[in-house]
């Protein structure tokens, strides 16, 4: 027993073994050479070197250790990751060598500590900051004890970095002497994340920060400020901040200018000891200025402190946040945010300040905002005093507009009822944006931009709507639909995305203002869409192209509304597989997925992320020949649905089959088909392979009018042999009827289904013939250790249900139990026949 | 495990209880729970207490989910009234109960989808700000749209 594991250890992977070399220190992963013959050369394809000068007595033993491991690993992997401790000078060769090592080959991620230094000033060597393939670098000092003033990165020009991501740096210096402006990330354009912990950014010009991509920005426990801290980050979304340094608290982080529009968080905090609090609000309050663009705000207790010092001063000031959603305290638990610093900063909500503010506050009317207050007020003190009064309920009638009251006596009792809903009445006037939006988003869009003519405050609502509802027959004439679509696209906000579009139409599918519809919902992320044809006019259906290619797409409902007989008409275009890489949601009805020419015909191929398919009322075919009638044409192609992902396919209404019907579905867990097609009922459903491993649930149903029954068998035994794995079934009356009529065949073969457990009929309302519930459950029959009787009790009513858990595991106690339940329905219904024929 | 309960207080001081598990259905209640323990009262200062009960009732049902579509459809539709609705709504999105909020929407839009304008204005007290002229001058801009 033993063995075998000692075995599987030593036929470790490579892999696995360098995996978990990386994470031990390259002293210890040299040591593992002695370990057998096979591992001796191990350690030297490893992509992570993990130094630490600590794990060595002197610091020439390291030098020696570096140069001979160095010159031992073997050159062609790339480095992906070093971490390096060291203690003492940074400019020791060794480090240098080490860092030119990894730079050669292609690292992608450094961490460089010094963990104890004897040396006065720790100068970084030149060749650190410049390399080609660096993603993430973490530099600096342990910050136990030691005074960031005393290490320092070289006098350097700007680091060179052209790819890196992510920097931290760490109780450094990043002081500058010189009069000239300071821009050390300049050529770091990709940076995305900066973390500033505990440095020193002395500076007499501006400090620059200029990263195009900056998306994150950390600075913690500043040393100092520059005088002007330039951040040119037009990307930043999170700013994380302390005010001013630690050295001094009265040195303030000064930003240069407010181009800071992508910022979403701000969290700002404070080290205020025993500095005259109110001497920091007018740089706070320029600092909030420039931070305007943030929707959540965090501050700390420092800052809380300081604004609610100097409350009546605020109350001159207009608080620059005008996008602000939520406003929380770091860490409050303690002091309670005062009311007067919540109402500077988010004046129009009275909801408590933790709950997210969906409400823009350009968007609240003034002096709809004064009355609702007014009016508040004047509700609190009626209700104080006890008392309605009634008198400015005059306008109460206007409140129902639909209902008119035909006496007064009802009127009167409306005006008694009223007073409750007055203040509703205010609310609903201001409505917010996001509940006009959502109502319009359930409306025709020619509707939709009507609103506009409302009242001011609606002219630009619709213009932000995500949904667009258009139907053609909303419109006389086409012209004008046209320059409806023309009139609305160009009106609505560019900048907004289109959530779901429903468009209806009649008439030919390629008009050019549909397709205008279909291309701008596309470029604007569209996630849903459905487009309906209403029918008429044209012959042959045929959707532009345009339609079939989308990245954004999750949804797609491509339907004909018009009658049978002229379903094979529409067609979609002679596609190459639709493009949607996305999609999860198609649903297709009374189209002709129809291919002429093509041997394989794999719609679906690129919808690699496609769960649900609904194919109703549709054709499938493939058809080599050009210009056949449907019934006689050869076919000869597959049809292939070729979905990793597929959970549910539903076919219903099949009007046409195709010869062979590939469906690779792996997940495939939910199948409803109608085995043959509606034209002609012997065009039969044949799945070309038995892949579906996942299927739990099959659902079939067969269209059957004046056919000899019999010779349906073979093909629905041979589709049987294919759902095999299908565990719950659901066959309909057609298909009962086939098999029942035939059920001397049905006895000679085994049944394919191995994991059912539950068979049921669809609308059963004639019974299922015993034989035919026997072939499908045979073991239902070989339930052991009951006499004749229990089972004949049992059974009948067995078949039925859905039998939760394997056959066999049926305990005898439940079985006995429900066998007596049955027992006494019988007699029950035995009893109600008596009674009833003794009430007659 | 006891189930928690949690208290909720509207606009005009009225308190509601209702368990843990079935308040957190609302985001914005879930946020605050799961920030602070939210063992105190939590005030809902936007919404009145008839329209908290509403909200209330609707967390509390015992729906299945495949039923819950439904479920929603029909407390919507019994509270037929659109003032009440764009309560629900409002307070639905305050509290972020996004299928609320949508299904009391969709039956506002349902229920004005064939209303004039005017009618409109009356039933969401939308007070026409423009002047005759401007509202000339708004209706010949957006002349494609009627």
């Amino acid at each position: 027993m033993v063995g075998g594991i000692e075995d599987r250890i030593s036929n470790l992977s490579d892999d696995i073994i360098r995996y978990i070399l990386s994470f031990l220190d390259m002293k210890y992963a040299i040591q593992t050479t002695t370990l057998s013959k096979r591992w001796k050369d191990i350690w030297t394809t490893t992509q992570h070197l993990n130094l630490n000068t600590e794990t060595f007595p002197t610091m020439p033993q390291f030098d020696k250790f570096v140069n001979d491991a160095l010159s031992h690993c073997n050159r062609f992997p790339d480095v992906c990751a070093v971490d390096l401790k060291f203690s003492g000078a940074a400019n020791q060769v060794s480090l240098k060598s080490i860092v030119k090592y990894a730079y050669l080959h292609k690292v992608r991620k450094m961490r460089m500590m010094c963990s104890r230094y004897m040396v006065h000033v720790l100068e970084f060597p030149q060749c650190v900051f410049r390399s080609d393939t660096l993603k993430h670098l973490t530099l600096g000092t342990m910050s136990n004890g030691i005074r960031p003033s005393a290490t320092r990165l070289p006098k350097s020009s700007a680091w060179d970095f052209p790819v890196l991501e992510t920097l931290n740096l760490s109780n450094l210096r990043l002081d500058h002497y010189e009069r000239e402006s300071f821009d050390l990330f300049s050529k770091c354009v990709k940076l995305k994340d900066l973390t500033l912990h505990g440095c020193s950014m002395f500076c007499f010009g501006n400090f620059n920060v200029c990263a195009p991509l900056l998306c994150n920005l950390t600075i913690t426990c500043p040393v100092y400020f520059p005088e002007v801290f330039n951040l040119v980050a037009p990307r930043l979304k999170t700013l994380t901040t302390a005010v001013n340094a630690t050295a001094f608290c009265d040195d303030f982080l000064q930003l240069s200018r407010a181009g800071l529009d992508s910022l979403e968080k701000v969290n700002l905090s404070m080290s205020a000891h025993t500095c005259n609090k109110k001497t920091f609000v007018p740089e706070l309050l320029e600092l909030f200025q420039k931070l305007r663009s943030a929707k959540f705000l965090i501050l700390d207790k420092g800052i809380i402190e300081v604004l609610s010092s100097c409350q009546d001063e605020l109350l001159h000031e207009p608080c620059p946040f005008n996008n602000l959603k939520s406003l929380k305290q770091k860490n409050g638990k303690t002091t309670i945010m005062p009311t007067q610093l919540r109402n500077y900063f988010l004046p129009s909500a009275t909801f408590i300040m933790d709950l997210p503010q969906k409400v823009s506050r350009q968007e609240i009317d003034k002096g709809i905002m004064a009355k609702k207050m007014e009016e508040e007020k004047q509700q609190e003190e009626n209700s104080v005093g006890g008392k309605v009064i009634s008198t400015s309920h005059l306008k109460v009638q206007v409140l129902k507009p639909r209902v008119w009251y035909s006496t007064n006596q009802q009127a009167l009792e409306e005006i008694e009822y009223e007073p409750m809903v007055r203040g509703r009445e205010d609310r609903i006037s201001n409505l917010s944006d996001d509940i006009i939006l959502c109502i319009l988003s359930f409306l025709d869009m020619k509707y939709v931009i009507q609103t506009t003519i409302l009242s001011k405050r609606w002219k630009d609502i619709w213009t932000t709507t995500q949904h667009l509802n258009l139907n053609t027959e909303m419109f006389p004439t086409m012209p004008q639909f046209d320059k409806f679509v023309d009139n609305a696209i160009s009106h609505r906000n560019n900048c907004t995305d289109v959530c779901a579009v429903e468009l209806k139409f009649s008439g030919a599918a390629n008009r050019v203002s549909l397709k205008s519809i279909v291309k701008h919902a596309y470029l604007h992320k569209v996630r849903q869409m459905s487009i309906m044809w209403l029918g008429k006019t044209v012959d042959v259906l045929e959707f532009p192209q345009c339609v079939f290619r989308s990245d954004t797409l999750k949804h797609l409902t491509l339907a004909s509304m018009s009658h049978r007989k002229h379903r094979k008409a529409h067609c979609v275009p002679k596609p190459s597989a639709w493009d949607f890489p996305v999609l999860e949601t198609l649903n297709l009805s009374n189209l002709r997925l129809s291919d002429v020419g093509d041997e394989n015909f794999n719609l679906f191929s690129k919808c690699v992320k496609l769960k649900d398919l609904t194919i109703h009322g549709c054709s499938i075919h493939v058809c080599r020949i050009h210009g056949c009638s449907i019934h006689g044409c050869s076919l000869s192609g597959n049809f292939i649905i070729c979905a990793p992902l597929l959970r549910n396919l539903t076919i219903t209404c099949p009007v046409y089959f195709p010869k062979v019907f590939n469906l690779i579905a792996p997940r495939l867990e939910n199948l409803t088909t109608q085995v043959n097609a509606t034209t002609n009922c012997e065009v039969f459903l044949q799945l070309s392979r038995a892949r579906l491993d996942s299927l739990e649930k099959v659902n079939l149903s067969m269209s059957m009018h004046r056919y000899n029954k019999k010779r349906f068998l073979p093909q629905l035994l041979d589709l049987f042999q294919k759902l095999r794995n299908a565990k719950f079934l659901i066959l309909d009356k057609g298909i009962i009827e086939v098999l029942s009529s035939c059920q001397d065949q049905l006895l000679h073969e085994p049944c394919p289904f191995n994991n059912l457990k539950s068979l049921k009929q669809k609308n059963g309302k004639t019974s299922m013939p015993a034989q035919v519930r026997n072939y499908f459950l045979p073991h239902a029959m070989d339930l052991p250790f009951y006499p004749a009787q229990v089972r004949n009790y049992f059974l009948p009513h067995a078949m039925d249900l859905p039998q939760k858990g394997s056959r066999q595991q049926v305990d005898k106690g439940i079985m006995a139990k429900k066998m007596e339940e049955e027992k006494q329905e019988e007699e029950n219904r035995v009893l109600e026949a008596k009674l009833s024929t003794l009430h007659i | 495990m006891s189930k928690k309960t949690l208290t909720l207080m509207s606009k005009d001081k009225q308190l509601f209880n209702i368990e843990e598990h079935l308040a957190v259905q609302s985001v914005t209640i879930r946020n605050m729970v799961k920030e602070d323990g939210a063992s105190s009262v939590i005030p809902l200062p936007r919404v009145d207490s008839e329209t908290l009960a509403l909200v209330i009732e609707y967390l509390n049902r015992q729906q299945a989910p495949e039923e819950d579509e439904d479920y929603v459809k029909k407390f919507v539709d019994e509270r037929g009234e659109i003032p009440t609705l764009l309560e629900l709504a409002q307070a639905a999105l305050d509290l972020d109960i996004k299928k609320l909020m949508d299904a009391a929407c969709m039956k506002v839009a349902d229920l004005i989808k064939d209303f004039t304008l005017e009618e409109v204005r009356e039933a969401l007290r939308i007070e026409n700000d423009r002047t005759p002229e401007e509202e000339k001058a708004i209706r010949d801009e957006f002349q494609w749209a009627f």
